[in-house]
């Protein structure tokens, strides 16, 4: 009796499952307080944000109390907090939001807007927030351009039409060095010391297969993984070898739909994907001819759809998969 | 109006060159303008078979009337972008720059009339003037940088030889660099400037975390055997950059 007690705790302290009553796509989390920030996916214009608890001690995930859900207008393609601010969120959809969030409430604190005259809005894909400068924000659009935000003054500090199509993701490298991937293919490097010049370092094989995610190793800068539409490779980056890719990575069974570099090691990489598996990868120094094996599986029960795994708790990596948000432990 | 000096016909395409240049590119595929001409048996440019194709012919292209959302999307992307009409055409399925061309300038000639518009517009031309749009300029890198042709790194060579089995072996996560990635160091230095060199926070972040085993409670590790298949990645990176490697 008591092993078997014993074994069912294990289970449960290896993964902690919130179940949500709509079908969720972005989520951030942020320590001290621990907290989950869990976006709606409603193909409609309202949409939910819910600020959920997590005690990694007492090992639950809850909704937060007193309620700190807001609406949202259309899905959040991404949330992200503050890199040192807990209180602050941002999202992204038809413009990039700025919440505070206090003890009682979610207050708005700005909609960054780049075209105020207009009643129109070309929709945000995702931004990154930069770590080391964090009134730099950078969002991504369908409409061919990067925006630099400065979220400290609410301006923009530079607007980029980075790309020949839409642009789908962006990350920050450096404090003012920055890349994304677009439908038109290509990782695009640039450098807001050098606005005149943008550097390709990838181009996906087949002309224009759209790229639709880019993480960039934080704990490593020469290395970046993206993920191709349709496809179950993760593609791995040496920005100093640029056109050809250092690894591929090929075991999933379906389109990969998100990648995140591990937190606290320059050599591991998660990706999870439509075959409802989340996989951890370790880079070999070398790789032999077969290709390269990913260290650990987890089989969730649907399609994942999104990933983290959030330097504010590294041991946990937290994924999104139909109305369900689940923290595993690494 | 039948033809030019040269002898090459102008003006509009008739039903027949239509089917002409329709089969030759059935055939031949799209592209190769140059050969189109002679292959179709047209007495035309290629200029003008090429625009004939794109423009007209092409069997995706849709016809009628834009729809209201297409508009709606056309002003979207025309205030950021402006006359840059293949880009705007690009996010409308089936429509072709000349066609968003042609609405466009139709559809400001009717919106100049009302003087109200103009004051808007003239209120987003300030707004355009204040955050300035850059389009900078993308460079690419040759595919065979000379560093990858060169000589191959001791770190290798040692690696190899224990291993002589992995006779394709690729160089994925080197801890060190080789002399000749010093050349491309400087650089990535340049553009990664505001850190130290990446060395010391890959050496840092070697050593620590990750030596603890992950727990395998959730994480199977057996089950990596049945998602694991057969890839031949690394052959193509063997042929295409790292032919040092074939040194071997």
């Amino acid at each position: 009796m008591e092993h078997s007690s014993q074994e069912s705790l294990m289970k449960h302290s290896n993964s902690i499952t919130y179940e949500s009553p709509y079908p969720l796509y972005s989520l951030a989390i942020s320590h001290s307080p621990y907290r989950v920030a869990i976006g709606s996916f409603l193909e409609t214009y309202n949409n939910r944000v819910d600020i959920l608890s997590f005690d990694p001690d007492a090992l639950t995930l809850k909704p937060h109390l007193p309620s700190l859900s807001f609406d949202h207008p259309y899905p959040p393609t991404k949330l992200m907090f503050h890199p040192s601010n807990p209180n602050l969120l941002a999202s992204s959809g038809d413009f990039l939001r700025l919440w505070d969030l206090r003890d009682h409430s979610v207050e708005p604190l700005s909609v960054l807007n780049n075209s105020k005259s207009s009643e129109f809005c070309a929709p945000l894909t995702s931004f990154d927030w930069n770590d080391i400068e964090p009134r730099r924000v950078g969002t991504s659009s369908i409409d061919t351009t990067c925006t630099i935000w400065d979220v400290d003054k609410g301006v923009v500090e530079t607007q980029l039409i980075a790309h020949d199509k839409e642009v789908y993701d962006i990350a920050w490298g450096e404090a003012r060095v920055f890349a994304s991937v677009s439908a038109d293919g290509s990782v695009r490097i640039f450098d807001l010391r050098d606005k005149e010049h943008s550097t390709i370092i990838y181009e996906s094989p087949l002309p224009d297969t759209p790229l639709l995610r880019l993480a960039w190793n934080k704990q490593d800068l020469r290395y970046m993984a993206t993920i191709l539409m349709d496809s179950n490779k993760v593609v791995i980056l040496d920005i100093r070898s640029p056109t050809i890719p250092v690894a591929e990575l090929e075991r999933h069974a379906a389109s990969v739909n998100a990648i995140s570099w591990a937190p606290q090691s320059s050599r591991h990489i998660c990706s999870a994907g439509d075959d409802t598996q989340a996989l951890i990868w370790e880079l070999p120094t070398v790789a032999g001819p077969n290709g390269i094996d990913p260290m650990s599986v987890y089989s969730a029960g649907s399609e994942i759809n999104q990933l983290q795994w959030s330097a504010a708790v590294p041991d946990w990596i937290a994924i999104a998969f139909s109305n369900k948000m689940q923290l595993l432990k690494v | 109006m039948e033809g030019t000096s040269l002898g090459v016909r102008k003006g509009a395409w008739t039903g027949e060159e239509d089917i002409l240049l329709r089969q030759c590119i059935e055939k031949h595929g799209e592209g190769k303008w140059h050969q189109v001409p002679l292959r179709a048996g047209l007495n035309r440019c290629r200029k003008s078979c090429r625009l004939r194709w794109l423009n007209y012919l092409k069997p995706n292209i849709k016809r009628g009337d834009f729809a209201v959302d297409e508009v709606d999307l056309m002003i979207r992307l025309h205030k950021l972008l402006g006359n840059r009409w293949s880009l705007i055409a690009g996010r409308l399925p089936g429509r072709t720059p000349n066609d968003v061309k042609n609405y466009w300038n139709t559809h400001q000639r009717k919106k100049s009339i009302s003087p109200i518009v103009d004051v808007l517009e003239e209120k987003e031309q300030n707004m355009i003037v204040k955050t300035k749009v850059i389009k900078p300029r993308p460079r690419t890198f040759c595919k065979k940088l000379t560093w990858l042709s060169g000589k191959p790194s001791t770190i290798i060579r040692e690696r190899t030889l224990i291993q002589p089995k992995d006779d394709i072996a690729t160089n994925i996560m080197s801890p060190t660099l080789t002399p000749s990635e010093n050349r491309m160091k400087y650089r990535w230095e340049c553009l990664l400037g505001d850190n130290e060199a990446g060395d010391e926070i890959a050496t840092r972040a070697l050593n620590t975390g990750f030596d603890e085993e992950l727990s395998t409670t959730i994480w199977s590790d057996d089950e990596i055997a049945s998602a694991a298949k057969v890839g031949g990645t690394f052959d193509i990176h063997d042929q295409d950059g790292f032919s040092f490697l074939a040194n071997f």
